[in-house]
């Protein structure tokens, strides 16, 4: 990589439409945070090309330096985080050197940001439309100026400049505007058509204009189209421009949200995540950045919410020609939706290049692991490999024993389960009954694995903690094995606790920080009163060789401990009491994607030797296609489909089942033959 | 999506220089840690703590033998050496009464010294029992006590110590005094503990406890309050300085401590007199009582930014 590039004192010409030289050329670049432990190299020798218009996708696990690598292009690093060499040259602008008026110049109007979790990033106490009015501002957009402007030009030329492309102009339909033009198309078609062919044709366009966001040339085409003679020139004579309340109401439309007019003048609390997204989306893109960097957009959301907001974001910033450098830690997401990899890890960019070529071809050993192990490509390859004909059970990771098989005694069966919430209502002593789990009924077979698959809200963990009888159905019963659970009394339930034991997503929040890993295994075991001293100890040990932990981890306490190693200790626990059944709550969610892999081979490893049963709980299709031997598909508190995985994969019933597939990253990817 | 590639966008692999297995593994050569490891380890770094801790050892080891500092004996008062200044062995001069201040500033402490320790002790038994059941059990049995503890919260400290010592104005003795404060003092503590509980008591590992087959009690003691230890340490350090505090307003507005019993207090109150002929019987007892207080204050501080790194300010 040896270019004249690489020099910054060669300034690059700017605003280049047809790139051919790089919108960003990161070189070189070093990152290091001081911490109390000493000095952390962050990124370390990083290299980036971005050209204009270009989709980048940086991938990497947590901890591989690729939100410090985004977040330094725009001079945005947290704490004690410094750039120590390198170069990072933005449209002829060297970022390292600017003084602190270029960068806040450069953030916003020339780089936007889409943050990773909506939740947090906008702030409570201001309506929507302030915040998206306040990018404008922040970025000198003044949207009246323009429009004064354009005004005083065409007054004085005396010209309509209706020529200008829909990009080019900063004319926008107004909401006055939009009502006056209605009401002419109504009128010119009223005498022509009839009242009724004239109202869906007024309706029709009413959808078509868009307040803030359509442009005067648009505007024209439309009302052309609906038949309104002499459009350009009404249009001429009512569109003058919009305010700034037009045009934040036109930023959220473009974001893809609906009746945004209104939605303006929320509150992010009225928001669901994905709208929040979409807003934080059109304040990123308000200024008509040349780059938007977008990290982990939709990391926080369901699969499906995640995949239209995918689709949406590329349609705008392809309409707009921005350049996207999109941070993941998906692969299958990042291919699919980028024509540029970056793979980094230990700070480090380990492999580059054209997306296809690395998934077909990965060159890195690391690479190499995460296209095998990427749930979403996995998920894919099976596919493909069916496809063409080859048994899908040799690309999955073992299973325990033979699969299905309607001869396994059922060990957990669950009957029109059913579980409603009182949610406080407006007045004190008001409430409205919420059913989060509705009719459920499923059975689980001794030494197989059943997922319970849904997005959040779903009403999937209220089942998982009725099972675990932390929480009461309002109706019907538990059975396990053939015993209904709320007959029992207080002795028989803490037997039962034994049966049946939990792994819980969040392997931070899951372990007692106070506990020693040795503790924590053997609390179990005392809680129950098993063995004495000296056995349990032994007990704790093998438990620790079977999730392949060394024995030095014992006198550890969890935070010294990886996700992983967590989620290991944690499995160790569940399984001190030797119970049957497992169920996981989302248990390799929260993990990374090698890291996932490692324990969902350790729970088929531990299934196949102890004859395990798991109730995997999870809104992750592609994990269940490696794990799963039969799938229940809940929706809104209901099961839509239950099948086995294959069926359910390869032939689903329900449209929310296949929009579910859908939506699993990767799917749209030709990498392997199909 | 066009299939050219452009300079410094073709297919580029960096060479392995660093183990992959190395991807989910971590440091067995390091000591093992936890919360009051580390806090320990970030704790000897701070001169303040080092200072405070110095202090405060020297006050306790006055209020325990007060002989080793001086073999004058404070109750030997003659008329003759009123407010004298300081002579040898005499190194802070006499009060009014002509007895030797140093003398009284050494065996003064005792009394402060020991409301101070049992006062905290049984507010933090007080208020962390009624803290942590109400943040425990929530619900109707968190409203009732959480309103018994605004109550007592309404009262100022100092106010009721004074009405309720009127009660006691026969038998007044350091057991009285850490009743009276104690009575009034628990709520802070109680709120605090109220919050940490409820902080923790929703933790992943309180699930997962209860799945086990832990019961409600055994998770509170066992999981629950070591966890929501560290605040109330914190907020008790502290308190056992203002704790100090009361009881030498109470001694100087003579409801105190009965005059048989040496206090800071008690001799504050009794320099009043002087102030204007002799202010350094009033300097000495009144600096004893300053310099304790912030001792534990800045061991409550140093205790805080060990235990909870995120309050640590830069």
């Amino acid at each position: 990589m040896t270019d004249s590039l690489t020099t910054p004192a060669f300034p690059v010409p700017q605003h280049h439409k047809h790139g051919d030289a790089p919108l960003l050329a990161v070189r070189d670049l070093e990152v290091s945070f001081t911490t109390a432990g000493g000095i952390v190299h962050a990124v370390r020798g990083a290299d980036l090309t971005i050209y204009p218009g270009q989709t980048v996708a940086i991938v990497g696990e947590s901890g591989s330096g690729k939100s410090t690598l985004a977040h330094a292009i725009i001079d945005l690093l947290p704490g004690t985080g410094k750039v120590t060499s390198g170069s990072i040259l933005f449209n002829g602008t060297e970022v390292t050197k600017a003084s602190k008026r270029e960068i806040i110049a450069l953030r916003g109007q020339q780089i936007g940001l889409v943050p990773q979790d909506p939740m947090s990033n906008l702030n409570p106490v201001w309506k929507i439309g302030y915040q998206v009015k306040e990018a404008l501002k922040a970025n000198h957009v003044d949207v009246s100026r323009v429009m004064r402007n354009t005004l005083t030009e065409a007054l004085i030329t005396d010209e309509a400049l209706l020529e200008v492309g829909p990009n080019g102009d900063d004319l926008y339909l107004g909401r006055k505007a939009k009502k006056a033009l209605l009401r002419d198309l109504r009128t010119a078609l009223a005498g022509v058509r009839g009242v009724d062919q004239a109202q869906a044709a007024v309706d029709a366009a009413s959808a078509a204009l868009v307040v803030g966001a359509t442009t005067r040339s648009q505007v024209v085409a439309i009302l052309t189209a609906a038949g309104l003679p002499d459009a350009a020139a009404t249009v001429r004579a009512r569109v003058q421009g919009s305010d700034a309340t037009d045009r934040v109401a036109g930023l959220l439309s473009e974001a893809g949200l609906v009746d945004a007019e209104r939605r303006a003048t929320q509150y992010p609390h009225e928001f669901s995540g994905g709208m929040r997204q979409r807003a934080l989306i059109a304040i990123a893109l308000a200024a008509r950045p040349q780059l938007l960097i977008a990290d982990e957009p939709t990391s926080a959301l369901d699969v499906t919410v995640q995949r239209q907001i995918l689709d949406h974001l590329h349609g705008l910033t392809e309409e707009l020609g921005t350049a996207v450098l999109f941070i993941t830690h998906d692969l299958g997401l990042a291919a699919e939706r980028a024509e540029q990899l970056v793979v980094m890890y230990r700070g480090k960019v380990v492999e580059s290049g054209p997306a296809r070529q690395i998934l077909a071809a990965p060159r890195h050993p690391y690479t190499k692991r995460l296209v095998a192990s990427a749930p979403s490509l996995a998920s894919r390859r099976i596919q493909s490999a069916k496809a063409a004909g080859v048994q899908a059970t040799e690309l999955l990771a073992p299973t325990g024993g033979d699969g299905v098989s309607s001869v396994r005694a059922e060990v957990l069966r669950v009957e029109n389960l059913t579980r409603v919430f009182q949610l406080r209502g407006a007045r004190p002593g008001s409430h409205t009954d919420f059913k989060a789990v509705d009719d459920v009924s499923f059975q689980l077979r001794a030494g197989t694995t059943l997922a319970l698959v849904g997005e959040s809200g779903s009403g999937k963990s209220t089942v998982a903690n009725i099972i675990l009888n932390l929480l009461d159905p309002t109706s019907g019963k538990v059975f396990f094995d053939g015993t209904d659970m709320s007959t029992l009394g207080r002795k028989d339930l803490f037997a039962f606790r034994r049966r049946v034991q939990p792994i819980f997503q969040n392997p931070y929040g899951s372990l007692d920080p106070m506990y020693s890993i040795f503790r924590t295994i053997e609390e179990p075991l005392r809680t129950h009163r098993i063995g004495n001293k000296a056995s349990r100890e032994k007990k704790v040990r093998e438990l620790l060789d079977m999730v392949a932990l060394p024995q030095a981890t014992l006198r550890r306490y969890p935070n010294e401990l990886s996700g992983g190693q967590r989620q290991r200790i944690a499995v160790a626990r569940a399984l001190a009491l030797e119970p049957e059944v497992i169920v996981c709550d989302e248990a390799v969610s929260a993990l990374d994607v090698l890291v996932q892999a490692q324990i969902l081979t350790l729970l088929n490893d531990l299934q196949a030797e102890l004859g395990l049963s798991y109730l995997f709980i999870t809104h992750d299709l592609a994990v269940v296609r490696q794990i799963a031997d039969e799938v229940c598909v809940m929706n809104a508190g209901r099961i839509v489909e239950q099948a086995t995985t294959d069926e359910v994969f390869d032939h689903p019933q329900q449209d929310y089942t296949r929009e579910l597939l859908e939506a699993i990253p990767g799917a749209k990817l030709d990498i392997f033959g199909v | 999506m066009s299939d050219v590639v452009r300079p410094h966008q073709d297919h580029f692999f960096a060479q392995l220089d660093t183990a992959l297995d190395a991807v989910d593994s971590v440091d067995e050569s390091a000591p093992p840690a936890s919360l009051w490891h580390d806090a320990w380890q970030s704790l000897r770094t701070r001169p303040i703590f080092w200072v405070s801790a110095v202090l405060i050892l020297l006050v306790i080891v006055v209020a325990a033998f007060p002989r080793l500092f001086t073999s004058v004996d404070p109750t030997f008062c003659e008329l003759k050496n009123s407010v004298r200044p300081s002579i040898s062995g005499h190194p802070f001069g006499f009060d009014r009464q002509g007895c030797d201040v140093y003398s009284r500033v050494i065996y003064g402490a005792r009394a402060s010294v020991s409301v101070g320790i049992l006062t905290t002790l049984a507010v933090v038994l007080l208020g962390g029992i009624v803290g942590a059941l109400a943040g425990f059990y929530g619900k109707w049995f968190d409203s009732l006590l959480s309103r018994i503890t605004d109550i007592f919260f309404a009262i100022p400290l100092v106010l009721a110590a004074i009405v309720v010592m009127q009660v006691f104005s026969t038998k007044r003795t350091v057991v009285t005094v850490v009743l009276v404060l104690s009575v009034f003092g628990w709520p802070q503590i109680a709120r605090i503990t109220r919050g940490a509980v409820m902080s923790v008591k929703n933790a992943d590992f309180i699930t997962a406890a209860t799945a086990l087959g832990a019961s409600r009690f055994r998770n509170l003691v066992r999981h629950v309050l070591p966890n929501a230890a560290a605040p109330i340490i914190v907020t008790a350090t502290v308190s056992l300085g203002t704790f100090i505090v009361a009881e030498a307003t109470l001694s100087f507005l003579g409801i105190g401590l009965p005059g048989t019993v040496m206090s800071w207090g008690a001799d504050i109150s009794h320099a009043q007199a002087s102030i204007r002929t002799q202010p350094s019987v009033l300097f000495y007892p009144a600096g004893a009582l300053a310099l304790t207080v912030l001792s534990f204050i800045m061991m409550g501080d140093a205790v805080r930014d060990a235990l909870d790194p995120k309050a640590r300010t830069r």
